[in-house]
């Protein structure tokens, strides 16, 4: 439905609009009059006859002609009181209802209204015509009250007036004027509950549920209207309103109102928009080391109806640039990649930004940032279990070279090796990783530190062989029936003289290193000696699950798990069932170097201590977890605008889910930029990180739903589709015209002609002047000549 | 008032002293008079030479201007008579119609009846009275004299208005009655089917007469002036209507043109005069100006 009327009336008083039965006034008294007469005893009843024959018709002719004057002069001067105006059809359409309807105006302020549309803001149209509509409302005294809603500020009402107030109205408009275009998604389905909750009918709904989700009486009326319109001002971009992907009708709060809702939607969408975004930034690796190079991904999509030519991403890193990447170009729709490759200098947080030049109109998505964790090294500690003056027989030596290698280019990795014995004595805080190899089983203060360990972040990878020894004391201290550290329950040592080879069980990135689609990690690989271990699956049985992962088994029938991953508090813990020397493989030797990157892959991934989350998009809320007895329960937020000098405390709270956790929910970051975080420890220092913030990807796509996909999700609500740059942009604000002046006039000319027709028809001059006509000329003549016609004097 | 006073106004017979009701046409009376003879030659007032023309009569050859220029003239002479004149007076229903402040039309009627006897009797003519409705109600035959003045007003003293007008057999048997031509002055408000009122003045025109007519209407029946509703019930039938004068006057307007033009065809035809009289209007100023406008005009031709 949309609006066509180009004008439409209305009244100021529309109660007067009784007097039209005035009309009714010259029918009655017409009626009346002819009850009353004279009578009268009349001799030239020849001549009465035929003027009544002749005269019948044009008699009832002019009686009618009369009376539908008197009855058009008596309902000008009813409509005279009532005030009538004229006004534009769009404004009819948005006032009606009358002054107990409520009236709800909801604003589309999501970052996509920032496109700039001939140097403007789409917003500024929107609220100019949310301006225009409450100047409407107030002067046509049509509302009462209306309520103003935000799709950034999705639970409760931004501004309630009387747009009948002046004062009310005046602050209502400075408002708008300097509403601000948000960095969110619209909400549209969350508002509207809230809306839909708030302002119920009185016949639509639940009204206890209702009241339960409204949860904030304050928004809540207490005497519903009879009829709500609801305004919505928007570019209804098609990813926010239309249903999509499982996600229901955005109006569909709506619908249990249906009963006494209109819905009038006002667009601010004019010609198609054209825009080119970054789409997404992501590092090859969840944290970097200073010195080594990182692989960052930038995707670039076309959103604009044409081909985008000429673009250049320039990527930063803590300010310095890196040489501009060009990209061909982008046909529309479609999203293209590009790689590049930066090395962080210094340790701390990598603030990594991607910029486009794109000279779109939307420029607020031509960047996007990306925060990384840089390490000064990776610190290993190696616990060698079969130490040898003989580097050939040493459990570490091929290890040791292939984590660090000897020569200028490092591995980032910085290793400390100490023998079996030593590892009770050795503090472990200070190593990202530990890595037993072919160690027999520790002590259980040695266990109880490892657990520690990997539980506060560190990662632990494990190697068997023979030194392992009985295996049972593995079990005992290790395993401790599911709960200590070890993923699996050792069986046995299996053994294949003739070697197996190793596959790929499951996509880790562990194993990314290692071509794709094929099962064989390594073609010249052979294993003749590894552990079997009791299959997941049985374990779960007897032990609350854990999350295991098998990510690489050994080649022989059953399949036997040969690479074993287990998280267990922040950090993870991965079990490789055969050696990492000679003994019992030709790994080391492979002519692939599969080793070497295998290795440096595994000690690297648990050696990465998982990051606080750092990247968000605008509109979710900081998730920080902490853990009770090691940082302060107080977090405090820093945002980017408007006072960056005035943090914000959080308290965190418990996590329910996990024992010992702290969990820090919020705040909602609504600023696209850096939000710096700060944590206390329990010792007093301090561990701060940035945090960025940028615009949901889906914001990008600038395409608006069209009338016709808007009143399919509409379904059955009455509604109307006004564009806002047509009907509000070139009306005034005194697009009203009030009548009376032309009602009057005509008025007095329907009285005017009533009398001049009255004279006119009751005239008998005329009739002697047309008898003088039909004589004509030879007539009179004749009459002269003879002189015998004698003209009395009648 | 006595009853030769009734209809004969002082004013009037003061108003039309020196004014002279004359025949156009030639009228055949018994004495000698005002009025042309219908009979040429043997009287003695000359009127004019004529060249002859053969088959006139020689005994009216004036032989001294064939003395004088040798060409037979004929000498014309001019016979004045008395006037015989016959007043048809409107007795039927309708005349007694009268307007607010105004006489009836009868009474006006009567009134010009009795002023034009006057006035014919004081030129010595011979005056009579025929009153009729539906039939002929008096008759009194023409007789000169101020006692047959006083017959006159006294018939009309008793005259009332009643009856219907029957015209088209009436108006026949008026022609009829006249047996001797003669001035007749029809006083009427003609309030009869238009074509018997034409038959009827043809009758009367084709018998010789010189006719007079006198159409007397209230101004009530001329304009049909009235603004409030009237329920109209006929005098002479038994027409009831109730109508909005106002909106009915053009046509009834143009009804009364068109009839009084149909009955002035029929005058102008037979060079009769037509008078349409409104009773607003005072009698004196209507019958002065009417005898005023007829002495003025040039005498019509001569008549055998």
């Amino acid at each position: 439905m949309s609006t066509s009327a180009l004008l439409a009336i209305g009244f100021v008083n529309p109660l007067l609009l009784g007097g039209l039965g005035m009309v009714l006034l010259p029918i009655l008294i017409h009626f009346l009059s002819r009850r009353r007469f004279r009578r009268i005893d009349w001799a030239a009843t020849l001549f009465l006859r035929q003027a009544e024959e002749e005269s019948r018709r044009r008699t009832r002719f002019e009686q009618w002609l009369l009376l539908a004057l008197r009855c058009l002069a008596m309902a000008l001067l009813a409509l005279l009181f009532a005030r009538p105006f004229v006004e534009p059809g769009i404004i009819a359409t948005l006032l009606g209802g009358g002054a107990t309807a409520e009236r709800i105006i909801l604003i589309d302020d999501s970052a996509s209204l920032g496109y700039l549309d001939g140097g403007r803001r789409e917003l500024d149209r929107l609220t100019l015509a949310a301006d225009r509509l409450l100047g409407w409302l107030g002067q046509s005294g049509a509302a009462r009250r209306v309520s103003i809603y935000l799709t950034s500020e999705p639970n409760q009402p931004w501004l309630r007036l009387d747009p009948r107030d002046a004062a009310d109205l005046a602050r209502a408009r400075s408002r708008l004027a300097s509403l601000p275009v948000s960095s969110l998604r619209a909400e549209p389905h969350r508002v509207l509950t809230t809306i839909a909750h708030a302002h119920p009918t009185p016949d639509g709904g639940d009204s206890a549920t209702a009241a339960a989700l409204a949860g904030d009486d304050a928004t809540r009326d207490a005497s519903p209207a009879d009829t709500r319109h609801l305004y919505i001002l928007s570019d209804f971009q098609r990813s926010d309103w239309l249903p999509s992907g499982g996600r229901t009708s955005a109006f569909a709060p709506l619908m249990e109102l249906a009963g006494g809702l209109r819905v009038a939607l006002i667009s601010s969408a004019g010609s198609p928009r054209e825009n080119v975004a970054v789409a997404g930034l992501r590092a090859g690796v969840p944290q970097a080391v200073v010195g080594m190079p990182v692989l960052l991904t930038v995707g670039v999509a076309n959103h604009s109806a044409r081909p985008s030519s000429a673009l250049e991403v320039t990527v930063d890193l803590d300010g310095r640039s890196l040489p501009a990447i060009r990209l061909a170009s982008l046909m529309p729709g479609e999203r293209r990649e590009a790689v590049c490759e930066l090395t962080p200098s210094q340790a701390g947080y990598g603030l990594i930004s991607a910029t486009l030049t794109a000279g779109d109109g939307f420029p607020v998505d031509d960047a996007r940032r990306l925060v990384i964790p840089v390490r000064p090294a990776l610190n290993v500690l190696i616990v060698n279990g079969d130490p040898h003056p003989d580097p050939r027989r040493d459990e570490v030596h091929l290890l040791r070279h292939a984590l660090a290698p000897p020569g200028p280019l490092g591995s980032g990795m910085q290793l400390r090796v100490v023998d079996a014995g030593e590892l009770d004595a050795e503090p472990l805080d200070s190593f990202d990783a530990v890595v037993l190899c072919n160690v027999p089983a520790p002590s259980e203060a040695a266990a109880d530190a490892l657990e520690r360990f990997v539980r506060h972040g560190g990662g632990l990878l494990i190697f068997l062989g023979e030194r392992v020894g009985d295996f049972e004391g593995y079990n005992r201290v290790l395993y401790a029936d599911g709960r200590g550290l070890l993923p699996v329950l050792l069986r046995e040592i299996r053994r294949a003289p003739e070697g197996i080879g190793l596959l790929r069980a499951a996509d880790h990135p562990a194993t990314a290193m290692f071509p794709a689609g094929q099962d064989a990690l390594s073609e010249s690989v052979r294993f003749t000696a590894y552990y079997a271990s009791e299959p997941p699956a049985a374990v779960q049985e007897a032990r609350p699950p854990r999350p295991l992962a098998v990510l690489a088994r050994f080649a022989d029938a059953a399949g036997t798990p040969a690479l074993v991953e287990r998280p267990l508090g922040a950090g993870r813990v991965l079990l490789f069932t055969s050696t990492c020397d000679l003994d019992w493989s030709t790994w080391p030797r492979s002519l692939d170097g599969s080793y070497v990157v295998a290795m440096l892959e595994l000690v690297r991934y648990v050696a990465t201590r998982p990051p606080p989350r750092l990247v968000y998009e605008a509109g979710e809320s900081l998730a920080i977890s902490l853990v009770a007895g090691q940082h302060e329960p107080g977090v405090l937020v820093r945002a980017p605008w408007p006072a960056p000098e005035s943090p914000v405390e959080v308290r965190a709270r418990v996590d329910s889910g996990s024992a010992g956790a702290l969990q820090v929910d919020g705040p909602r970051l609504t600023q696209l930029g850096r939000y710096d975080v700060q944590v206390r420890s329990r010792t007093g220092d301090a561990e701060a990180w940035p945090a960025v913030v940028n615009l949901p990807a889906p914001e990008s796509d600038l395409l608006s739903a069209s009338r016709v996909e808007l009143a399919a999700a509409l379904g059955p609500l009455p509604h109307e589709f006004i564009s806002a740059t047509d009907a509000f942009v070139d009306a005034g604000e005194q697009s009203r015209r009030e009548l009376w002046r032309f009602l009057l006039l005509l008025g007095v000319a329907a009285l005017l002609g009533e009398q001049a027709l009255g004279w006119r028809f009751g005239l008998p001059r005329a009739a002697a002047r047309s008898a003088a006509a039909r004589q004509g000329v030879l007539g009179r003549i004749l009459s002269w000549r003879s002189g015998r016609v004698v003209r009395g004097t009648r | 008032m006595p009853a030769s006073r009734k209809y004969l106004d002082p004013d009037v017979v003061a108003r039309l002293r020196g004014l002279e009701l004359r025949a156009r046409k030639v009228a055949a009376g018994f004495v000698s008079g005002m009025h042309r003879s219908a009979y040429h030659g043997f009287s003695v007032e000359f009127a004019e030479h004529r060249q002859y023309v053969p088959g006139d009569d020689l005994r009216y050859i004036d032989w001294r201007i064939f003395g004088r220029a040798d060409r037979f003239y004929i000498k014309e002479y001019e016979e004045e008579t008395n006037l015989r004149c016959n007043i048809l007076l409107d007795t039927s229903r309708s005349m007694a119609y009268a307007g607010a402040g105004r006489p009836s039309k009868f009474e006006y009627a009567a009134r010009l009846t009795a002023s034009l006897a006057y006035l014919l009797t004081r030129q010595q003519d011979a005056v009579g009275l025929l009153t009729f409705d539906d039939d002929i109600r008096t008759h009194v035959p023409s007789a000169a004299g101020r006692v047959q003045l006083n017959n006159l007003l006294g018939v009309l003293e008793d005259a009332k208005p009643a009856g219907r007008t029957h015209v088209k057999v009436l108006f026949h048997r008026l022609a009829e009655e006249l047996r001797k031509r003669s001035m007749v002055l029809l006083v009427s408000d003609l309030l009869a089917d238009p074509d018997d009122v034409a038959d009827g003045l043809e009758h009367i025109c084709h018998a010789g007469h010189e006719l007079i007519l006198l159409h007397v209407m209230d101004d009530d029946e001329w304009n049909l002036p009235f603004v409030e509703n009237l329920l109209f019930e006929g005098l002479e039938d038994d027409l009831r209507l109730l109508a909005d004068p106002q909106s009915l006057r053009t046509s009834y307007v143009r009804a009364v043109e068109r009839f009084s033009t149909r009955v002035q065809a029929v005058c102008l035809k037979h060079h009769a005069d037509y008078v349409a009289v409104n009773t607003r209007e005072p009698l004196p100023a209507v019958l002065c100006g009417y005898l005023a406008r007829r002495s003025s005009r040039p005498a019509g031709a001569r008549s055998r």
